[in-house]
């Protein structure tokens, strides 16, 4: 017992831990050094450290919430990190084996530091907030200055059917469809997508803006813009269709929410809205599904079907993951077991972390991502519906998680490298840590329990 | 005032807008690999080393010729008289091996360690005319002590012509396949004329190495035969490497020659498929 009063003791330095933290998010939203070995390490550290000066302060109420967050957490990890996929590429020497073991080491600790964090009366998200963009918008920065000085701005329109020699061949890539980042300490050539999502993510500072008054709070407004103003012009002087995706998403999921904060009357439509999306997702998703079973191949049988999908190019590069999982045993349909299944030297990455997931992970592991997601909504949903805290923070909060998942969904295409052979499933992204980390630090802040803590502080004072 | 803020914010842009360091490197279309032979010429002169000023040296009494088999090349010539094999040889040699910078751009086919034509190498030359090309480094090296190409001299081969001493031309012949090839394996020489460029101060410097190279006729390159040249560049002492340039005069070509005669032209070039500058530093 005495042990234990000790560690409460430690509270008073939470401060210094908080900070602390705030510089490995940094670290972890610049991609520093891109290894997801180090941020793993991170993770595990800053995870250890915020239990050892927070121990005084976690509730049994606050472990059994996001114990329930943490189990889809725990599965996907797990599973991702024994499956055949990750195996398999240890093997290859694509992966190492700390990169492996990390996966569950890495990500669990930086989702249940979502909860210490959540705990801890010396943290503030908007603090987070403002270190995230600004490591965003460093690396923002340096990857359209590299990009303006390598071939100018506005490159992808000016030289759109020009190609680049490597090696001594022509590159199947366009210029159009290529940039440079900063990878590691080198800059590369990389995919479009790759370059966007950085930007991409800054500009979602753009939702704070609504919410913010340019006159009171005129330093957050200011700083806020530049965050969203930077976002755009990389997204402008290096433009390409994910670029516009990016802008227009980030409007939209903006432009929803500061809809249903002015007209609650909307709120309705919005979530029907959403509804018909998502059920016409699910719906795509049978499509392609039963398409794909023999004999039937209905998409290129339907004319109409067929103009939608484009020839079947859309769903072309997800076909050979779903012809997999549901031309396997039993057992490959709920989760491949090690030995059989997938062959990791056949199937690239698809470019969608849904889809991927059922390879990288089986079927079991995409449920349980896919029930994370659900119950991150849920937390969102938790955490407007709370009177507590800034809604410019709330807002933007929500629209950096839907456009990294919505941009993931549609451009996460982790063989991003043009020269090189780089693999990097959506586990082994720093951003990923980020977002997992919002989530279980929105899905932990529930204001329930706050407003209860809140009114027995107030007691005690 | 406003005004001025704003042309400040696009300078920025601007300035580094205007330092393209990488459009070098792109090409529009499929360029250098077009069907028709007079298009794939790379004749990409880069305009300091055009204008440099010129020391020549003979190095036709250094230098080393071997045809199709580097294994019979005087030891004292091979940077690993070990590798017998000249792919084995390109690969372990290549100069994309020394630095990443040898990657980049239409000239990289030169460092790739693809020496020789065949599948997926067919796309692996640069196809030259006597005027040449020039080959600029980003980077600088000391410590230069040795020069190798593979290469082979070829003529279009679309061009229905004459073989050497025939009055009926290849079609007219009936030829077709390696003996079509054959029938015009011919007796030629020329002249390698290998620029390598140093900075002394801030003037650029090229030392010219001229050498002969006599193809008697069944070394001709017409068909399936490689050329290994090399030679030592030891004891000219340089320094500060910035790049090089290939230029040749055709001094004799009997093809070339007897289908003048007969009205029809021919068109000559070099096919190259590596440089070598093994063991070399670049900074």
């Amino acid at each position: 017992m005495k042990f234990i009063d000790k560690l409460k003791g430690l509270n008073k330095y939470s401060a210094a831990i908080s900070f602390l933290s705030l510089e490995v998010f940094a670290i972890l939203a610049f991609s520093f050094s891109g290894s997801y070995v180090l941020f793993g390490s991170l993770s595990l550290a800053v995870f250890l450290l915020l239990l050892l000066f927070n121990i005084g302060q976690i509730k049994s109420s606050g472990v059994s919430t996001i114990g329930l967050f943490m189990i889809p957490v725990f599965l996907y990890t797990l599973l991702t990190a024994l499956g055949i996929y990750s195996r398999g590429h240890v093997l290859l020497g694509n992966f190492s084996i700390a990169e492996i073991i990390f996966v569950p080491l890495g990500l669990l600790p930086i989702a249940f530091s979502g909860y210490l964090l959540s705990i801890d009366k010396t943290f503030k998200i908007s603090t987070f907030l403002l270190v995230i963009y600004g490591a965003l918008m460093a690396i923002t920065i340096i990857n359209l200055f590299v990009n303006l000085v390598n071939f100018g701005a506005f490159y992808t329109v000016i030289y759109k059917d020009y190609s680049m020699y490597y090696n001594g061949q022509l590159s199947s890539t366009l210029v159009k469809d290529m940039a440079y980042t900063l990878e590691g300490f080198k800059f590369i050539e990389v995919k479009m997508s790759h370059y966007v999502l950085y930007p991409g993510l800054l500009f979602s500072s753009i939702a704070t803006l609504p919410f913010l008054s340019p006159k009171k709070e005129t330093k957050k407004f200011v700083i806020y813009g530049v965050f969203a103003f930077v976002g755009l012009l990389a997204l402008i002087l290096v433009p390409s269709k994910i670029g516009l995706f990016a802008i227009i998403f980030n409007l939209v999921i903006a432009g929803l929410v500061l809809l249903c904060k002015k007209v609650p009357a909307s709120r309705k439509i919005v979530k029907v809205t959403v509804g018909a999306i998502f059920v016409l997702g699910v719906l795509l998703f049978l499509v392609m599904f039963i398409n794909q079973q023999a004999n039937i191949s209905f998409i290129s049988n339907n004319a109409l079907l067929n103009k939608f999908f484009n020839t079947n190019r859309f769903v072309r590069i997800y076909n050979p993951l779903i012809n997999h999982l549901f031309s396997d045993k039993f057992l490959g349909f709920i989760y491949y077991i090690p030995g059989e299944g997938m062959d990791p030297v056949l199937y690239d990455l698809s470019g969608s972390f849904f889809f991927d997931n059922f390879m990288t992970s089986g079927v079991i592991g995409n449920i349980a991502f896919i029930a994370m997601m659900v119950f991150s909504i849920f937390g969102f949903k938790r955490y407007f519906l709370s009177e507590k805290g800034e809604f410019s923070i709330k807002s933007t909060l929500f629209t950096l998680v839907s456009f990294y998942f919505g941009y993931s969904f549609l451009f996460s295409d982790g063989q991003y490298g043009i020269f090189y052979d780089i693999r990097k499933p959506i586990y082994l992204t720093s951003t990923f840590m980020i977002v997992l980390f919002i989530c279980a630090y929105i899905y932990s802040s529930n204001p329930k329990v706050e407003n209860k803590e809140v009114v027995n502080n107030e007691k005690q004072a | 005032m406003k005004n001025k803020l704003k042309y400040l914010l696009i300078l920025p842009v601007v300035a580094l807008s205007s330092c393209g360091y990488s459009l070098g490197y792109l090409v529009k279309g499929n360029r250098y690999i077009s069907s028709d032979f007079q298009e794939n010429y790379y004749r990409d002169w880069n305009k300091e080393l055009k204008s440099a000023s010129v020391i020549s040296a003979d190095v036709t009494d250094k230098k080393i010729t071997s045809f199709n088999d580097i294994s019979k090349v005087d030891p004292n010539f091979l940077i690993d008289p070990s590798i017998s094999d000249v792919e084995e040889y390109g690969q372990a040699f290549k100069m994309t091996n020394l630095d990443d910078s040898f990657r980049y751009g239409y000239q990289s086919k030169l460092f790739d360690g693809r020496v020789i034509c065949g599948g997926l190498y067919q796309r692996s030359r640069v196809q030259s005319d006597g005027n040449g090309f020039s080959v600029r480094f980003s980077k600088e090296s000391n410590d230069l002590n040795y020069f190798a190409l593979h290469f082979k001299t070829t003529t279009d081969s679309t061009v229905n012509c004459y073989p050497v001493g025939e009055d009926q031309t290849l079609d007219e012949l009936g030829l077709s396949g390696y003996a079509r090839d054959k029938k015009i394996f011919h007796n030629s020489s020329f002249r390698l004329k290998i620029g390598v460029y140093t900075k002394e101060d801030e003037k650029i410097v090229n030392h010219e190495f001229t050498s002969s190279i006599v193809f008697n006729n069944k070394e001709t390159n017409d068909g399936n035969v490689y050329t290994f040249f090399a030679f030592d560049l030891k004891e000219y002492s340089l320094s500060r490497c910035i790049g090089f340039s290939i230029t040749y005069d055709n001094l004799d070509d009997e093809l070339i020659n007897w289908n003048k005669n007969k009205g029809v032209d021919i068109t000559h070039a070099l096919f190259i498929y590596e440089a070598f500058l093994p063991y070399t530093v670049w900074h």
